[in-house]
């Protein structure tokens, strides 16, 4: 089965690293990656293209407009069992609180260390597969 | 008295002497009067004497030359006789005052003696012998009683003239002692007066020359002789106004210095809260200087974190995707001649150490940015209840550590001054942690740079680490005999990325976060004491109170 990963990130690099990092993994056909700059866009996409097939989201927390938190809270209410990571350059103990407290399924701070990032990724769909 | 003139003193005691003088004088002058007259009388009665005896001899002779005529009938007999009774008469007659009825039986007798003899002289001329010796003794006996008599009064009167000399002996001796004792009197008499009235002058005198003498000397509060309306009450009272202005001016005196003193109070006053108010400004400045300058370290952390990482990423995505390369285009290059391979080898080695060179760069900027975002924390970490002794001493050892690991020859002098029984204290253990850390490094460091510095070895570096419990705050003073700090950097060594060390191996942001952890997070103060070339001490105060505000101040900040 494949998995869908939804990358939300307002810096338009973040995919081509994404893409470049997940690279083996797209041509073996484990993942397939979708990108949104913005947290609506992000929302938009969940509602339409990507359903059924998604089951990760990772989203930056600092984005202009509606940020990382707000649509983790979004999410979780239309969309409860979607596991949502979080993914930050500010590992500070209040926004991990708050990620937890709004079921976040992880907590990743930036850089992202992306051999870390896919072993979650693993852990979190292995029963699924 | 002493309502009673000087002058007036002196006129009476004068007065008072010169009738002194006159008193006794007359007592005197009476006396020498009465013993005149007592010699007077006294001669009187030593001439009444000597007549008494003239008129005893005169009636001697007169009684020889009757009996003489009467048996003679010479005339020269009679002559004599006649003689001798005019001296006896005129004795008689100056003696009859003595007592006039004897002295004039005696002139009877006498009369009737001499005409007796006259008789018998008749008889004898008349031969008649017989009847002449009769009348001569008749005579005889007439002569008798006159002896008699005569001799009577000349006792009388010699008796009379010694009483007269005892007595007017007694009298002069009498009036001598009189005008001893008076004049003795009159001395005691006129020398009491005179010492009462010397006395009463200078008696008061005396007091107001002492109470002068105070007052000169400045005893304001002397006691002043009681005034009368004398010359010498006057004086007191001139004194006593002299002594008033006196105290009035040193009231005035007072009340300027006093007036003085409490505008110099004022104005210290009001200079101490210039000054004060002066170093809250300073501080102020420093603190909003401080937390701008966090804040833009932060914000330039933030900006550069995310493009810093995409270069992390890349970097090393790149490694990985040139070892793909190398194996993916192993048959290629296996193809190539020796020149090519190695060209291309040189150049995949090339690339590879830039790119770990990038790798390593990109994280050394990443742990700058790390320590710079450090500035933009909240508060995050927990207060905990610790004991700061506990905390310091393991800092200091995790500092001495690190420092041995990295240079193998360092060494330095741990000198702990832990206070005893200090309190846990409320802060979070480990940014207070980072504060020690930081301190303790560069304490080892300016002194092993002094060290280094000395050549000869003689210099030992030493660091000082001293715990107090100040009650409402505790202290940890960090003390290092290291190069010191010159004042004109004193101020900038809490800036962010001020720093004295070389390039690569200090940030400059450990005392600027330091700073940040004592004064914002933990509300304390972080002061800074320096000697070039003898010491460097950083004292931290925290208060222990500041865990509530703290709190307070960490929600309120959440809220916003």
């Amino acid at each position: 089965m494949t998995v869908s990963i939804l990358i939300v990130d307002d810096e338009p690099d973040v995919a081509v690293l994404f893409r470049q990092q997940f690279r083996r993994e797209a041509r073996e056909g484990a993942y397939v990656l979708h990108f949104a700059l913005s947290a609506s866009e992000a929302l938009e996409r969940l509602a339409t293209d990507i359903e059924p097939q998604l089951i990760v989201i990772l989203s930056d927390i600092n984005m202009p407009g509606m940020d990382g938190l707000a649509l983790l809270r979004e999410i979780k209410t239309r969309r409860p069992d979607l596991p949502v990571m979080m993914l930050t350059a500010y590992g500070d103990e209040e926004r991990r609180r708050r990620a937890a407290e709004y079921g976040a399924a992880e907590f990743v701070t930036k850089p992202v260390d992306f051999d870390f990032l896919k072993e979650r990724l693993r852990r979190l769909h292995a029963p699924s597969t | 008295m002493p309502n009673v003139s000087i002058r007036a003193r002196l006129i009476f005691l004068s007065v008072l002497l010169l009738a002194i003088l006159a008193i006794s004088s007359a007592l005197l002058i009476r006396e020498l009067a009465r013993d005149s007259r007592s010699l007077a009388e006294e001669a009187m009665l030593v001439s009444v004497v000597r007549n008494a005896n003239s008129a005893s001899k005169h009636f001697g002779d007169l009684k020889y030359w009757v009996i003489d005529s009467a048996v003679t009938q010479m005339a020269s007999s009679l002559q004599a006789a006649a003689t001798a009774k005019a001296g006896l008469d005129a004795d008689l007659k100056a003696i009859s005052a003595v007592d006039p009825a004897v002295v004039a039986a005696i002139g009877r007798e006498v009369d009737a003696m001499t005409d007796l003899a006259r008789q018998a002289g008749v008889a004898y001329s008349g031969d008649d012998s017989a009847a002449g010796n009769a009348l001569l003794e008749q005579a005889k006996s007439h002569i008798l009683r006159i002896d008699d008599e005569i001799d009577r009064i000349v006792d009388r009167v010699e008796q009379q003239a010694v009483a007269r000399r005892d007595a007017s002996t007694r009298k002069a001796e009498l009036a001598v002692r009189l005008a001893i004792v008076g004049g003795i009197g009159a001395l005691v008499l006129a020398l009491g007066f005179t010492a009462l009235t010397v006395r009463s002058i200078t008696v008061p005198l005396k007091q107001l020359e002492r109470s002068m003498a105070s007052i000169t000397r400045g005893e304001l509060n002397v006691a002043m002789p009681p005034t009368g309306v004398n010359e010498i009450g006057a004086m007191t009272r001139t004194l006593g106004m002299l002594r008033d202005s006196l105290i009035e001016r040193d009231r005035l005196e007072r009340e300027r210095k006093r007036a003085e003193s409490e505008i110099r109070v004022a104005r210290d006053a009001a200079e101490a809260a210039l000054h004060e108010l002066k170093a809250a400004q300073a501080n102020l400045i420093q603190a909003e200087k401080m937390a701008s300058l966090g804040q833009l370290t932060a914000g330039i952390a933030h900006e550069i974190k995310n493009p810093l990482n995409f270069v992390n990423n890349f970097a090393s995505l790149s490694m990985g995707l040139l070892d793909e390369l190398k194996a993916a285009a192993a048959s290629a290059f296996a193809a190539l001649d020796q020149r090519q391979r190695s060209q291309v080898d040189e150049v995949t080695e090339l690339l590879t150490g830039n790119l770990e060179r990038i790798t390593e760069h990109g994280k050394r900027a990443d742990n700058i940015v790390k320590s710079m975002l450090a500035h933009s924390r909240s508060g995050g970490g927990d207060r905990q209840s610790v004991d700061l002794n506990g905390l310091v001493e393991e800092a200091l050892n995790l500092a001495y550590h690190g420092a041995r690991a990295q240079d193998q020859n360092f060494n330095i002098t741990l000198d702990r001054e832990y206070g005893r029984d200090i309190a846990p204290v409320e802060l979070v253990p480990q940014d207070m942690t980072r504060v020690f850390l930081n301190l303790f490094g560069n304490g080892f460091y300016a002194a092993g740079k002094r060290q280094r510095a000395a050549h000869n070895g003689v210099f030992r570096p030493v660091l000082t680490v001293t715990t107090r419990d100040l009650g409402e705050a505790v202290e940890v003073r960090v003390r290092d005999n290291g190069v010191g700090i010159p004042d004109d950097i004193k101020d900038k060594l809490f800036q962010p990325f001020f720093t004295t060390k070389p390039t690569g191996e200090g940030t400059g942001l450990g005392l600027s976060i330091s700073y940040e952890i004592v004064t914002k997070q933990h509300g304390g103060t972080i002061k800074v004491a320096s000697e070039v070339g003898e010491f460097t001490e950083f004292i931290v105060s925290l208060p222990r109170r500041f865990a509530a505000r703290a709190a307070a101040d960490l929600a309120a900040s959440r809220e916003s």
